[in-house]
C-alpha cells in the first residue's frame, strides 16, 4: 500500500511536494520541544529549508551544526528533500 | 533505552554536608557549558545507537544555569541524541524558582523537577548552609504546581544531630502535606572534604548516633507507608506510577551517558569517569579530548553491582536472570548466608527473587556484601 502510494505520487510528480509538506509538519517531532518551541516559521523554497528561530543561542548551535540537521532530515524523512538549511 | 545525565558543577554557595563536585566560581559557567556541548558531540556514539529516553540535569545546581546555557545544551542533545523523551528532570533549588524560570524550563521540554528542599526548618537550613528559607521551600511546590509541573520530587535529609526527633517529624509532616508524587530522603552522612567533615575532625561537630538515625528512617518508612507511598528504593518513595524513570534505570543497570565534570557513564560492561575538576575538564575538551577514565568491570564485579543495587530496590535481585547470563546459581552458592539472613528476618526469597525486608533495609550494604561472590565462584 505504501509503495503504491509512493508510485502514485511519482506518477503525478507530487512526491517532492508531499515530502516537503511532511518535513514541515514533522519539524517539531524531528527536533524536539526545545527547538520546536523556539521555531516561529518553517518553509521550503528551491530545495532550501528556511527556519525562523526566535532564540539566539539555539540559532547559533543550529548554524554550527547545519550538516547534522540535514543528516537528521535525511535519516528521518528521506534523502534529497532539501540541499541546504538556512536559520533565520 | 538509555539515559543521559548532565552534571552542572556550579552552586551559589557550599552546603556544609555536600561532597558532590561543584564550584562557586560562576564566572566559568559559559566555558564549561561550551565544553559540555563539545563532549555531547564527541561522545554521541557511546550509547551505540540506543535511544535516549530520559535526561537528567544534576549538580551542583542546574537551576542556576542561565536560560541560554540550557538552550545550548538541549539543542545539542536534540541534534546528537534525537528521539522522544519519557522524562526530562532538572534539579532545582527553591530560591531559583519563579514563574518566569518555570515557564522557560517547561518550554525547553523539562517535565520533572527534583526540588532540593532538604528541610522546612529554618534552623536546620541555616545549619546546612542552604541558600533558601523555609518559606521559599513551601512556595517552591506551589509555584511548580501553578506552572503546570505534574511531576516533581522533594529531597529531604534526616539524621541531623538534635536532642529529639521533633524537627524531623515536622519536616516529614510538611512534605507529606504538600503531597508530592515523589519523595527522596537521605540520611546526613559526614564526608571528609566537607565543612561538617572538617568540623567533626576538629571536634566542633558531633554526628548523630546510628540508633538515632535509624529511628528517623523507620519513622520515614512508617509515615510514607501510611500516606500511600511505595518505597521502591532504600531512599526513594513515590505515588504509584510516579517512580523516577531515569534513576530507576540506573538501578536496573540500563546504560547511561554522563556528561560534564565528575559525571559517570555506564555502557553495560564498563564505567567511565570524567575528572572532578572544572579546569581539567575544560582544558581537555578545548583540545577535543574526552578526559574519560575507563574502568572495565569483571563478571564478578558486574554481578556484585547487580546484587548491591538490586537489593536496594523493591524489584530485588533476579537470581534466575543472573543464572542465565552468568551460569551462576547464587541461591546455591550463597545458601549459607542467605539462610542465615532469612532466619534473621533481613531478606526474603519470593520465587527466585531476593529482596530486603524492612528490617534489612537498615543494613542494605552490609547484607549485600554477605552475598557478594568471588571470581572463583564463576566456573
Amino acid at each position: 500500500m505504501a509503495d503504491a502510494f509512493q508510485d502514485l505520487l511519482k506518477a503525478y510528480r507530487l512526491e517532492d511536494t508531499y515530502q516537503e509538506k511532511l518535513l514541515i509538519s514533522s519539524w517539531p517531532e524531528l527536533v524536539g520541544k526545545t527547538i520546536a518551541d523556539r521555531t516561529s516559521n518553517v518553509y521550503i523554497k528551491d530545495k532550501k529549508l528556511f527556519v525562523k528561530i526566535t532564540s539566539g543561542p539555539v540559532k547559533k548551535e543550529l548554524q554550527l551544526n547545519k550538516s547534522k540537521v540535514i543528516a537528521l532530515i535525511e535519516s528521518q524523512i528521506g534523502k534529497g528533500i532539501v540541499e541546504d538549511v538556512v536559520f533565520l | 533505552m538509555a539515559g543521559l545525565y548532565i552534571h552542572i558543577p556550579f552552586c551559589k554557595q557550599a552546603c556544609h554536608y555536600c561532597d558532590f563536585h561543584f564550584s562557586t566560581n560562576l564566572k566559568s559557567i559559559a566555558s564549561v557549558v561550551d565544553c559540555i556541548c563539545i563532549e555531547l558531540e564527541l561522545r554521541k556514539d557511546y550509547l551505540k545507537g540506543e535511544l535516549v529516553d530520559t535526561i537528567y540535569f544534576g549538580g551542583g545546581t542546574p537551576s542556576l544555569l542561565p536560560t541560554e546555557s540550557l538552550e545550548k545544551i538541549l539543542t545539542q542533545i536534540a541534534l546528537f541524541f534525537p528521539g522522544k523523551r519519557q522524562e526530562v528532570t532538572l534539579e532545582a533549588n527553591p530560591d531559583d524558582l519563579n514563574p518566569q524560570a518555570l515557564a522557560t524550563w517547561k518550554s525547553l521540554g523539562i517535565d520533572r523537577l527534583s526540588l532540593g528542599i532538604q528541610s522546612f526548618q529554618d534552623p536546620i537550613l541555616k545549619a546546612y548552609n542552604r541558600a533558601h528559607t523555609s518559606k521559599e521551600a513551601k512556595q517552591a511546590i506551589q509555584l511548580a504546581r501553578a506552572a503546570g509541573f505534574e511531576k516533581f520530587s522533594i529531597d529531604l535529609i534526616y539524621g541531623y544531630p538534635h536532642s529529639d526527633h521533633s524537627l524531623w517529624h515536622l519536616d516529614l509532616e510538611e512534605a507529606l502535606r504538600l503531597d508530592p508524587g515523589h519523595l527522596s530522603a537521605y540520611s546526613l552522612t559526614i564526608e571528609p572534604k566537607t565543612t561538617f567533615g572538617n568540623w567533626t575532625q576538629k571536634g566542633k561537630f558531633s554526628p548523630a548516633e546510628d540508633e538515632f538515625v535509624a529511628q528517623q528512617y523507620e519513622w520515614l518508612q512508617e509515615q510514607c507507608d501510611k500516606a500511600g507511598y511505595v518505597q521502591y528504593e532504600i531512599s526513594n518513595f513515590s505515588r504509584p506510577n510516579q517512580a523516577a524513570v531515569h534513576n530507576s534505570n540506573y538501578w536496573k543497570r540500563s546504560p547511561y551517558l554522563g556528561i560534564g565534570p565528575s559525571a559517570h557513564s555506564f555502557d553495560g560492561e564498563s564505567r567511565g569517569f570524567n575528572p572532578s575538576s572544572n579546569p581539567s575538564y575544560a582544558k581537555a575538551l578545548a583540545k577535543g579530548i574526552v578526559p574519560l577514565v575507563i574502568e572495565n568491570l569483571s563478571s564478578s564485579e558486574r554481578i556484585n553491582e547487580e546484587i548491591l543495587t538490586g537489593l536496594r530496590t523493591h524489584w530485588g535481585v533476579d537470581t534466575e536472570s543472573l543464572a542465565e547470563r552468568y551460569r551462576l546459581d547464587i541461591l546455591e552458592i550463597k545458601k549459607g548466608p542467605i539462610t542465615k539472613l532469612t532466619a534473621l528476618g533481613m531478606i526474603h526469597t519470593l520465587g527466585k527473587t531476593l529482596t530486603l525486608t524492612r528490617k534489612g533495609q537498615l543494613l542494605a550494604d552490609s547484607i549485600a556484601s554477605e552475598i557478594f561472590i568471588d571470581s572463583h565462584d564463576l566456573s
